[in-house]
């Protein structure tokens, strides 16, 4: 315990997420996939991935709840699980190019929704999300697409949610790295006008929503 | 004329050879130094008198060289020497130190003949053979008819053999792997013991790697890895055991019995850990479980222990 | 990854814990063992504060042997295997699941290694002001993978060192005679070690 206390104050440890949201219409989906294959770094060829997500929440007090994020890889089995902390990104700050929120992952054996049932969390909500995934340097890029599970529990009945795709660039790195955000946004220069990546205001679209 | 420069040559080189005497025994002369019998003063005489004598029959020998070699004159034509000729046309002869290579090959052949005859003596006092066929000698000769071909069975043929004896051993689990060419290297598990590595050559075994379950089979790059010895001390005692099994299984008439019975004798291995020795009926000697399994009754003993 | 038991060394009345481990360790040595560094295995416990799972206690354990783990044991029996990072984790969920003060306790000690055994001697300290509580021997032979075969083997070889203290397996073990056997299942058997050392001091103290 001491010496993860200590790293986290040396900032060694990983925890913030700096990212930009975006998203592109099916039809357009092809040429932005050539568009990064071309930017990208192509170790390896095309990159697919199909993830299980489930939502858990403790908590029933309006201002005492805690959210965690359980991830499985749906095409490898043996993959670890992913558990997930995302805190709140503060949208207010005008001065930052992307989008900063807390986040903690965690790889964790395959008896995670057990142990989470057992503390105590209960399952919000769940979905699958399949897409293609790039890198650039630290930079990780997605274009997925989010399906709703209209059984809960089985994955492989699901529906799409919209007509369009979600695009993502995210960099997991220690705080403080702002410079990190420079080349985020040069990135997000590269694929204007294909999809425009800014800092989405998930406050409006919630109000939208309600 | 031939005969009379013939003659001649012979006469001037005797003259030569009768100089090149004189002139050493003055130098011996000269090296030997007084004597010491004499007195001082007859000493000394003694020795110039027989430095001047030596050195006349210098001037002598020299005289009839140059007389003799006066005579002589350059042959007209090109000598008939025949083949012999060709020998001093060699212009960088001095270059080509054709002789004393000659003889350094010469004394290597000789000397490799040696030493591989005391290897043959050494190496034949090893009475653990593969073969009970004479390995030198002239019955080994006589011996060449028949040839065997058990290490060049096909593939199919050998798949086949081996899929009739992985019904028969029930607890252990062979996988098949060519990774160059026709020769099978196969992966077994023994039960919940041990996994070996068994490299076939036909039907023929020829070496053995035996490894613990938790140990890769495959290198980083996706390939076979024979070779790398195990971590643990039993295992790497149970390889040594098995090269033992190999050698004492070997039968090149009949292959797929020794195959048989090797593997029946890999089967004991599913109780490594759970039976005690036989002999003193305790778990580990030395920090070892019973490693050895007698070939005849497959009877569990540690290896000091062994009968 | 071998098979491991953990077993409790009773320090007879009258010596102190030092002297017992002093001694374990002479006997190692001369059996020929070579010290191969230290160790150290801990555990925390947060209890519970959610209305949903009442009294729920969760102990999160770290072993030195896995030192990019950390192992999260539910009393229903569940044991999470996680990265290092769930520490922090465990420490954002504070408002659910408080630290229970002063049940921090853990064993450490010298670690050696002969043939395919390691031994661990382990002294087991208790709270803020590490109070010794007792000895925990753990053994591990590391080529086999399956408690049921190799339970004879090592019996015969910890009463080569230790005498007569361990005739069954401990009940943890007994459920897990023929799986293979993980890291997680040696942080159980620690785990059922340290909850009867803290029954016994709460016993002491009443």
């Amino acid at each position: 315990m001491e010496s993860m206390l200590a790293a986290m104050n040396k900032k060694i440890v990983p925890l913030q997420e700096y990212f930009l949201q975006g998203s592109v219409l099916d039809a357009s989906r092809d040429i932005l996939l050539h568009r990064l294959r071309g930017i990208c770094d192509n170790i390896g060829g095309i990159e697919k991935f199909q993830d299980h997500e489930m939502v858990y929440t403790i908590g029933t007090n309006a201002n005492n709840v805690l959210q965690l994020r359980a991830r499985r890889a749906l095409d490898d089995p043996e993959a670890p699980w992913l558990l997930r902390y995302v805190g709140e990104p503060d949208f207010g700050d005008r001065s930052k190019h992307t989008l900063v929120r807390s986040s903690i992952d965690v790889g964790t054996s395959d008896n995670l929704v057990q142990f989470l049932t057992e503390m105590g969390f209960r399952l919000d909500h769940e979905f699958v999300v399949s897409g293609h995934f790039f890198r650039k340097g630290r930079m990780k890029i997605t274009v997925s697409k989010i399906y709703r599970l209209l059984q809960p529990g089985d994955t492989d009945k699901v529906e799409a949610l919209s007509k369009s795709y979600l695009v993502e660039l995210g960099v997991v790195t220690v705080s403080g790295q702002d410079q990190v955000q420079e080349e985020m946004k040069n990135f997000a220069e590269h694929l204007k006008p294909l999809v425009h990546l800014e800092k989405t205001d998930l406050r409006k679209l919630q109000q939208m929503g309600t | 004329m031939a005969t009379d420069i013939q003659d001649l040559l012979a006469r001037s080189l005797l003259a030569v050879r009768t100089l090149r005497s004189s002139v050493n025994q003055v130098f011996e002369r000269f090296r030997n130094g007084m004597k010491e019998d004499n007195s001082n003063e007859n000493k000394e005489r003694s020795f110039l008198n027989e430095l001047q004598q030596g050195l006349l029959s210098v001037n002598q020998n020299l005289g009839e060289v140059e007389k003799l070699g006066s005579v002589i004159t350059a042959p007209a034509g090109p000598l008939l020497s025949g083949n012999s000729a060709l020998l001093s046309l060699d212009p960088v002869l001095d270059k080509t130190p054709l002789h004393s290579q000659l003889l350094q090959a010469y004394k290597w052949s000789n000397k490799v003949h040696d030493v591989a005859n005391h290897a043959f003596v050494l190496l034949n006092q090893n009475s653990l053979k593969r073969s009970t066929l004479p390995s030198g000698g002239p019955a080994a000769k006589r011996l060449r008819t028949a040839q065997q071909n058990f290490h060049k069975l096909p593939p199919q043929q050998i798949d086949a053999v081996i899929d009739t004896q992985k019904r028969m051993f029930p607890d252990l689990d062979i996988k098949i792997h060519r990774p160059q060419g026709t020769a099978a290297v196969l992966e077994v598990t023994v039960g919940r013991a041990m996994k070996i590595i068994i490299v076939l050559r036909g039907l023929i075994l020829e070496t053995v790697n035996v490894r613990g379950l938790d140990e890769q089979s495959f290198k980083d790059n996706g390939e076979l890895d024979i070779w790398t010895k195990s971590k643990y001390l039993v295992y790497l005692k149970i390889t040594e055991h098995a090269c033992a099994a190999l050698l004492h299984f070997y039968m090149p008439h009949r292959p797929d019995i020794a195959f048989r019975s090797f593997l029946t004798w890999l089967n004991s291995y599913t109780s490594l850990f759970t039976i005690p020795c036989a002999k003193c009926e305790t778990y580990l000697q030395d920090n070892l479980p019973p490693t050895w399994r007698e070939f005849r009754n497959l009877k569990p003993y540690h290896e000091g222990c062994r009968p | 990854m071998g098979v491991v038991c953990v077993a409790s060394y009773p320090v007879p009345e009258g010596k102190s814990g030092q002297q017992i481990v002093d001694v374990l360790q002479s006997r190692l040595e001369q059996l020929g063992a070579e010290k191969s560094g230290q160790f150290n295995v801990d555990c925390e416990t947060y209890q519970s504060q959610v209305p949903s799972a009442q009294n729920r206690l969760v102990h999160l354990l770290h072993n030195s042997e896995q030192p990019a783990t950390c192992f999260a044991v539910l009393d229903t029996g569940t044991c999470l295997v996680a990265d290092n990072l769930f520490n922090l984790l465990m420490l954002k969920l504070k408002n659910f699941y408080p630290t229970r003060k002063g049940f921090k306790i853990e064993s450490k000690g010298q670690r050696y290694s002969l043939g395919d055994f390691i031994i661990k001697i382990g002294s087991v300290t208790f709270g803020q002001n590490i109070s010794f509580k007792g000895i925990l021997v753990e053994v591990e032979y590391c080529p086999c993978m399956v408690p049921g075969d190799c339970w004879d083997l090592m019996k015969e070889f910890m009463q080569g060192f230790m005498g007569n203290c361990v005739e069954n397996p401990s009940n943890y073990l007994k459920t897990k005679m023929d799986i293979m056997y993980t890291p997680a299942d040696t942080i159980q058997q620690y785990l059922e070690h340290f909850k009867t050392f803290r029954k016994e001091s709460l016993a002491v103290t009443r």
